[in-house]
């Protein structure tokens, strides 16, 4: 069969820069298409070359027989290309309906005729399952919602390929659900989509065939029946991934960490820690798993001091920090790596060097009486830049200039290298690439060699199957039930993050 | 893929978008300043001025003898210190409105203190007044400062509101309890001549507090950039959030912030009174405190910056008096210039993404 879809030879630099070199990419009629790679290996580049955004030095588009000749992004959607960005490109004080039809010049004059245009969109959404309610307004939807709202839009706009941009980072597990099974009618019907990701699971699950890029290159065309995540892994990074190494044995030192009875009732009202009774040794991994937004965020800001619990105590060592402050917390060698490191865990407009001594700004050497000293906060920048291979224009940039997994690494950086007691790990690799990743997890097990005590808390049972020691399962505030690592079952931890007590789960 | 020369591209690039950044932060300012002057020459058309003329005497007359010449940093002096006022509540994310009430308040106190210790030795008596005008302006921006902190009130709306209460205040003084001995006018006694600055250049009114204004220049820039305490503030500016993880109490920082900002202003006051007036008169400098937050938009926020635009305005206000006398145009179109001046600013720093979208687009050989 010939491809809908036949891009033969692209490159496209910056500078000297390759960010496409000789890249060909085909896609079918039909098909699931992915586009795999690390962040910064060229997806998007190649992309937004399709989408009309740059212009390739090199290479042709061929889409339904045609050679294109793309100049903007409107170019791309007249002939069928539809692409859902990762940050949606919706206007939240409109309907749903006004957003599916802006643009399009569909009213007459400026009565727009709300009936036919109803039935129109309806008509493409019921086709592929998808529920939509034409007339809420887009700010009142969920991510999911808002979602499928850009695929209908694009799909009004006649696009006969879908790019879309990394669409489960935003979703809940359920979503990421309900969306593979949109795509798969979709492509059953007829479209062609391309997902780029980088996540080997999503791939597995609901793709045909896979083209992995790495450093601007073509490294694997594979049909995904014919493959396994260890091949794509390693097409994708060039090697294979060592597994993370695990020593369960060296748990039993001295109590860290125990949380008794703590409750929280958040400023709505709401309980959201019920009770919680949890102990943590050094030199131990305690992961917490559970599905998002069940209390975790708040877990980890009773402990770290930033909200305080409105019933029970929490013990560091033999010391009671229930009501204590954040700096003092702190300042008894506490790192926490939070969930949002845009929001909590970085200054994005401060450089690198001064986002490494977020904490000890204050303290010597980076401090000369009432002045800064210079020469050790930039060595000291210098320093963490090597140590934890942050890659970086230097250590002035602002930490926004910054790839995500690169902003995660100096935080990691700047809570770790001090060897804390107590480590409390929230999400740490969220939105990072597999590189990245696998970095993050080998530090948090040096820490634990070292005698940290870690609380990793994290909706990735497989993050927190490979590093915990002990998992506990958390569900709307309480503690569902433990288990050791040893007697891990996805199906069991699956159950308990419903609320099934885990003597039921493990019989089931 | 070469670690290496990527590396070295990628620096390049950066630097040269920095440079571009630099470039445009600096290109807009004076960009909007031609810009303004050209809509003022439509004005004065209308009013059947050659704008060539008057812009001759506007922008020259400045240099044409001393007096002149040093009256432009006579007037920039106090639009510096309102305008590193408000730079410095800007950068830890307050805004701070309320600079003209506490250059006020600053002036009342130092007057104040200069009625009762003018007879002393100037290194006494001037020190004195200039604390107590910089204690008295803190005051004034505490107050909305705590009330920022502790009840989460708007600082704009509270040190907007402080403004008229400190005007009045002025008003109630000079009518009541310090008007004059031969009770004429509604004005203080001349402070003691021990508290007058002293000149720097003879035959003008060009006094030292333009060396104090243009140290604290150079003093809130080593705060705000080589200390932790700044690092402190302006972490809170940022990024409240943040700065709240890192152990930073965000309260406290904000009423700091607030009282040094106010702090500054209040030393407006003190150079006005004791530099200029020697007494306090209703309606003194008015419009400083404002002229001050104009400055810091011109000046895009850096105590450098602030301090050119504060030049700017200062000829600009000087020369206005010679236009007025050389063409007869009205002084005050000089403040239909100055406000011209502002809106193309923020109108430039709307449009600088786009700028630099389109030079991006050009550079991937778009269009």
């Amino acid at each position: 069969m010939e491809p809908i879809l036949k891009m033969v030879s692209i490159s496209k630099y910056f500078g000297t820069f390759a960010a496409n070199e000789d890249v060909s990419l085909e896609v079918h009629k039909g098909e699931i298409h992915s586009l795999l790679g690390e962040n910064g290996a060229g997806k998007s580049t190649l992309m937004n070359v399709l989408y009309g955004l740059y212009k390739p030095e090199k290479g042709e588009i061929l889409f339904m027989d045609n050679k294109l000749n793309l100049n903007s992004s409107k170019d791309a959607i007249d002939v069928g290309i539809g692409m859902i960005h990762q940050h949606f490109m919706l206007i939240p004080v409109h309907t749903v309906l006004e957003n599916v039809i802006m643009g399009m010049g569909k009213e007459k004059g400026f009565i727009i005729n709300q009936e036919k245009l109803e039935k129109e969109i309806l008509d493409i959404a019921n086709k592929y399952g998808m529920k939509i309610s034409l007339n809420s307004k887009v700010s009142d939807l969920s991510v999911g919602e808002q979602q499928r709202v850009e695929i209908v839009k694009a799909l009004y706009r006649g696009a006969k390929l879908l790019i879309m941009d990394e669409p489960t980072a935003v979703l809940t597990p359920q979503e990421t659900e309900e969306l593979f099974t949109t795509l798969r009618k979709m492509a059953d019907g007829g479209m062609s989509i391309i997902l780029i990701t980088h996540k080997l699971n999503e791939v597995m699950a609901v793709c045909d065939n896979v083209t992995v890029l790495r450093d601007g290159k073509v490294t694997g065309r594979i049909d995904i029946k014919s493959t396994n995540e260890l091949e794509l892994t390693k097409a994708m990074i060039g090697r294979e991934l060592s597994p993370v190494s695990k020593d369960n044995a060296c748990c039993k030192g001295e109590k860290v960490l125990e949380l008794k009875d703590v409750s929280y009732v958040d400023g709505g009202g709401v309980k959201t820690l019920k009770d919680i009774n949890l102990h943590l040794c050094a030199g131990e991994v305690l992961g917490i798993a559970g599905v998002d937004g069940n209390g975790q965020k708040e877990l980890a800001e009773v402990i770290a001091g930033l909200v305080h619990a409105t019933s029970g105590k929490i013990f560091l060592g033999d010391q009671e920090i229930t009501q204590k402050s954040i700096l003092d917390i702190i300042n008894m060698s506490v790192g926490y790596i939070p969930e949002d490191r845009h929001k909590r865990g970085l200054v994005l407009d401060f450089s690198v060097s001064e986002n490494l001594i977020m904490k000890d700004y204050c303290k010597s050497p980076f401090r000369k009486k009432v002045f800064f000293d210079f020469n050790e906060i930039n060595s000291h920048a210098e320093n963490m830049i090597n140590k934890y291979s942050i890659k970086t224009t230097g250590r002035n940039a602002e930490a926004r200039k910054l790839s995500g997994g690169n902003q995660q690494k100096i935080v990691v950086a700047r809570e770790i290298d001090k060897q804390p007691r107590l480590l409390i790990a929230v999400q740490p690799t969220r939105g990072v690439d597999i590189g990245a990743i696998e970095f993050i997890h080998k530090q948090i097990m040096k820490a634990k060699e070292q005698g940290t005590a870690i609380l990793l808390i994290s909706t990735e049972l497989s993050e927190i199957n490979s590093l915990s020691d002990r998992i506990a399962v958390i569900y709307k505030g309480t503690i569902v039930g433990e288990i050791d690592q040893s007697q891990f079952e996805e199906s069991t931890i699956g159950l308990m993050m419903a609320g099934i007590p885990k003597e039921k789960a493990m019989k089931s | 893929m070469n670690k290496v020369a990527d590396d070295s591209l990628d620096k390049k690039a950066t630097s040269k978008a920095f440079n571009r950044d630099k470039l445009l932060s600096i290109g807009v300012p004076i960009v909007s300043v031609l810009i303004a002057l050209l809509l003022g020459s439509i004005l004065l058309i209308f009013i059947k001025v050659n704008p060539l003329e008057a812009y001759k005497h506007l922008i020259f007359a400045n240099f044409s003898n001393p007096y002149n010449l040093a009256e432009v940093f006579v007037k920039a002096t106090p639009i510096i210190l309102t305008g590193l006022a408000f730079t410095f509540a800007f950068r830890t994310g307050l805004f701070n409105i309320g600079g003209e009430g506490q250059m006020f308040a600053g002036a009342i106190a130092a007057v104040f203190v200069g009625l009762k210790v003018g007879h002393l030795s100037p290194f006494i008596a001037i020190p004195l007044c200039l604390l107590a005008a910089i204690l008295a302006g803190a005051v004034w921006g505490i107050i909305p400062g705590i009330l920022k902190g502790v009840f989460g009130s708007s600082e704009i709306i509270v040190t907007i509101m402080f403004n008229y209460v400190a005007l009045y205040l002025v008003s109630y003084v000079v009518d009541k309890p310090l008007r004059e001995a031969s009770g004429f006018y509604p004005q203080t006694d001349l402070i003691g001549s021990g508290a007058f600055l002293p000149y720097i250049i003879p035959k003008t009114r060009l006094h030292i507090g333009f060396i104090v204004a243009a140290l604290l220049v150079f003093i809130v820039y080593l705060i705000l950039w080589k200390t932790p305490f700044g690092f402190r503030l302006r972490a809170v500016g940022l990024n409240p959030d943040g700065a709240e993880y890192s152990g930073i109490n965000i309260r406290k920082n904000i009423i700091i912030s607030l009282a040094i900002s106010g702090a500054l202003a209040g030393v407006a006051g003190f150079t006005e009174i004791n530099g200029i007036h020697h007494r306090l008169l209703d309606n003194f400098s008015r419009d400083v405190g404002f002229d001050g937050i104009a400055a810091a938009l011109l000046g895009g926020a850096s105590p450098v910056g602030v301090f050119v635009a504060s030049l700017l305005l200062g000829v600009l206000k000087t020369g206005a008096n010679a236009m007025q006398r050389g063409v007869g145009v009205p002084a005050n179109i000089v403040n239909i210039i100055q406000a011209l001046i502002i809106i193309l600013v923020l109108a430039g720093n709307m449009l600088k993404p786009k700028i630099i979208v389109m030079l991006n687009r050009k550079e991937r050989g778009l269009e």
